[in-house]
């Protein structure tokens, strides 16, 4: 991951939190101090050190010393996509369904050619949280389409 | 009521049944959690925070105890056998913990690591036991503007300690103060920050926000990973035990190790890092044969270990005397104290006395059921380790998702936790440290009102923070500690410890 680009990064966020913090409205009527002063602080705070670290990163040599600049971008895209429509499917589908088809994806995204035994172990893993937390413990957890009978 | 009034009161509140087992699962489930490769102290509260929500909250601190010292645990068996640190205290111990259990004395290494932090846990728990009560006198005291201060100084002696440099760090800590204020500010109901998205009006969730940064990064990092065929770890053979020379060489590194973590600790500045890595170097400077340091000293593993156990107990004063943490793991512990309503502070030991004292009381015995558990049981966590790192993954994304949902009913407090599980990915492939984001999430908010009060009583003078002689050493103090390494750094004076991850 280039640290150049990372670096940028913080300056554009130094930017948009000194865009909103001086739109924020600072009529605190009595108070000495309004809503305003902190954001701004920390905004000004964040861009002087955002700005140290932008012209750091671009002397600094591209890659860092010892650094492994190796990142597998698939398997990251894929478990992201698997993370996507966990969040999206837990609620109608239900939670334990959800959860055992995203525990068999994402042990395939990682590497495990063993379906059946991942299924085998997300199943029982999604049964007993939920059994744990929606019926002993009492945190209602989405009961999806197929409901069990205890 | 006397210290020992109240610490005994403390004991009869952890000692009821319920309690103990309270204990005895925290301390399980803490090493249980943190013995996993790369899932530190401040990992594991994170994934475990959920599960202590149903419990009343005497009940779920003394959980809390037991997963705190459980987790760090867990962590020096991870960097004595695996040869991998779960967090940045635990270095200094693989690098004398795995040369160890490479030459077969995995046993001694991890039977020294357990009972100095057990002498260093208890030792310091005394002291804190009669030094937290007085620190809170103190700290009633103090005024906004020191206040104020004192948080500066936190925030700079932590960031300037944490990974190599003092820019990335500073960066990180900047980030956590611009998540803190996003949401509707508590003062004058203004929205700030939350781009007019009603999701955000709340502000960030906290326990997303460190679940995410913490654990749902490290399952990233693990897909990122090149070659998921890690080397296996040190098979555990022979006693788990020490021999009468590994006895006599540990047992003053124990008590040096403890005189580091403790004070340092204790101040809210320090942090476990700089104690671990002193600790480290005075044992290498005062052993017989320095040459072994490097392949397997056993002073290199009591000593640091001491260090970082004394560190993590002395942690807890600031945390509930001041209310400012000083560590990612104490950060945790702050989300858990809000999460039940609790602020620490100067008031806590007046407001809040039994579940103090519960947890005072329950840090003796979390020490002591870890002693007892992690030797006898030390073989089966090892177990754990040869679970494939495939379920292990699919395993922490699943309790991170559960935990997060479980505690908000939330779908977007969900994708809140993905999204900065990805940010807190890349900026560790970037080599920014972590932890003084989530410092700055949890302690910014705190911040802010200290810094309106102090302006309310000097009517909106700024000056105010250095016109007051004890403010103003407290930022000379601050200053000096952000930019006395990097004049040392240039000069070549010190080095400090390779990079962190």
């Amino acid at each position: 991951m280039s640290t150049r680009l990372v670096s940028a990064g913080f300056l554009a966020v130094a930017l948009v939190v000194l865009a909103q913090a001086f739109m924020i409205p600072d009529g605190g009527g009595y108070q000495a101090v309004g809503p305003r002063a902190f954001p701004l602080l920390v905004g000004i705070g964040m861009g002087v050190v955002a700005v140290i670290g932008v012209v750091q990163a671009f002397r600094e040599p591209a890659t860092r010393e010892g650094e492994d600049e190796g990142v597998h971008w698939r398997p990251v895209l894929l478990l992201i996509g698997a993370l996507a429509l966990y969040a999206v499917l837990l609620a109608p589908v239900g939670y334990w369904q959800a959860t055992t088809l995203f525990f068999v994806a994402v042990a395939r995204v990682l590497g495990s050619r063993k379906p059946v035994r991942d299924l085998v172990v997300g199943l029982l893993l999604a049964l007993a949280t939920y059994l744990l937390f929606d019926r002993v413990l009492g945190i209602t957890l989405p009961p999806g389409l197929i409901r069990l009978a205890i | 009521m006397s210290v020992l009034g109240h610490l005994l009161d403390g004991f009869a509140h952890a000692l009821t049944l319920q309690n103990l087992l309270l204990g005895l699962l925290g301390v399980t489930v803490g090493t249980l959690v943190g013995v996993l490769p790369g899932l530190g102290p401040a990992t594991t509260i994170a994934l475990l925070l959920p599960l202590t929500m149903v419990f009343d909250p005497v009940g779920a601190f003394v959980m809390f105890a037991g997963i705190y010292y459980g987790g760090m645990y867990g962590g020096s068996t991870t960097a004595i056998l695996l040869n991998i640190p779960g967090e940045t205290a635990s270095i200094p111990t693989t690098l004398e913990g795995y040369p160890m259990a490479r030459k077969g004395r995995a046993g001694a290494a991890l039977a020294t690591a357990a009972i100095g932090s057990f002498v260093a846990g208890t030792i310091s728990t005394v002291v804190i036991t009669f030094l937290a009560p007085g620190m809170s006198a103190i700290a009633k005291s103090i005024q906004p503007a020191e206040y104020f201060s004192i948080m500066v100084l936190a925030f700079v002696t932590v960031t300037s300690l944490m990974g190599d440099s003092i820019v990335r760090g500073l960066s990180s800590l900047f980030l956590g103060l611009a998540i803190g204020m996003v949401g509707i500010d508590q003062m004058t109901g203004q929205p700030r920050l939350a781009f007019g998205v009603p999701d955000l009006y709340e502000g960030l969730p906290v326990v997303a926000l460190a679940v995410g940064l913490f654990a749902v990064a490290e399952a990233v990092a693990t897909a990122a990973r090149r070659n998921l065929q890690e080397q296996p770890p040190v098979k555990v053979t022979g006693r788990i035990g020490m021999t009468r020379d590994d006895w006599r060489r540990s047992w003053r590194p124990w008590l040096r190790g403890t005189a580091f973590g403790l004070p340092i600790g204790s101040l809210p500045a320090g942090g476990a890092e700089l104690p671990t890595f002193l600790s480290y170097n005075v044992e290498k400077r005062l052993a017989k044969d320095p040459e072994e340091f490097g392949h397997g000293a056993i002073e290199g593993v009591a000593g640091p270990e001491a260090a970082n156990n004394a560190a993590f107990s002395g942690v807890l004063v600031p945390l509930l005397t001041l209310g400012i943490p000083t560590s990612a793991t104490a950060s945790m512990l702050l989300i858990a104290f809000q999460i039940y309503n609790v602020q620490p502070g100067p008031q806590l030991f007046d407001q809040q006395p039994v579940l103090v004292w519960t947890l005072i009381a329950s840090l003796y015995i979390g020490n002591v059921m870890l002693l007892v558990l992690n030797l006898p049981l030390i073989r089966l966590w090892v177990k754990l380790l040869s679970v494939p790192a495939a379920l292990l993954t699919a395993a922490i994304l699943t309790f991170a998702t559960l935990g997060v949902y479980a505690t908000s009913q939330s779908v977007f407090e969900i994708l809140v936790a993905y999204g900065f599980g990805l940010v807190g990915f890349v900026l560790r492939r970037a080599g920014y440290p972590v932890a003084p984001l989530i410092l700055g999430a949890v302690l910014g908010p705190l911040m802010e009102v200290q810094f309106r009060r102090a302006l309310a009583f000097s009517e909106g003078d700024p000056a105010v923070f250095f016109t007051r002689p004890v403010s103003l050493a407290i930022l000379v103090i601050a200053a000096a500690c952000l930019i006395g390494p990097v004049v040392l750094r240039r000069r070549g004076k010190i080095s400090m410890p390779a990079a962190m991850d």
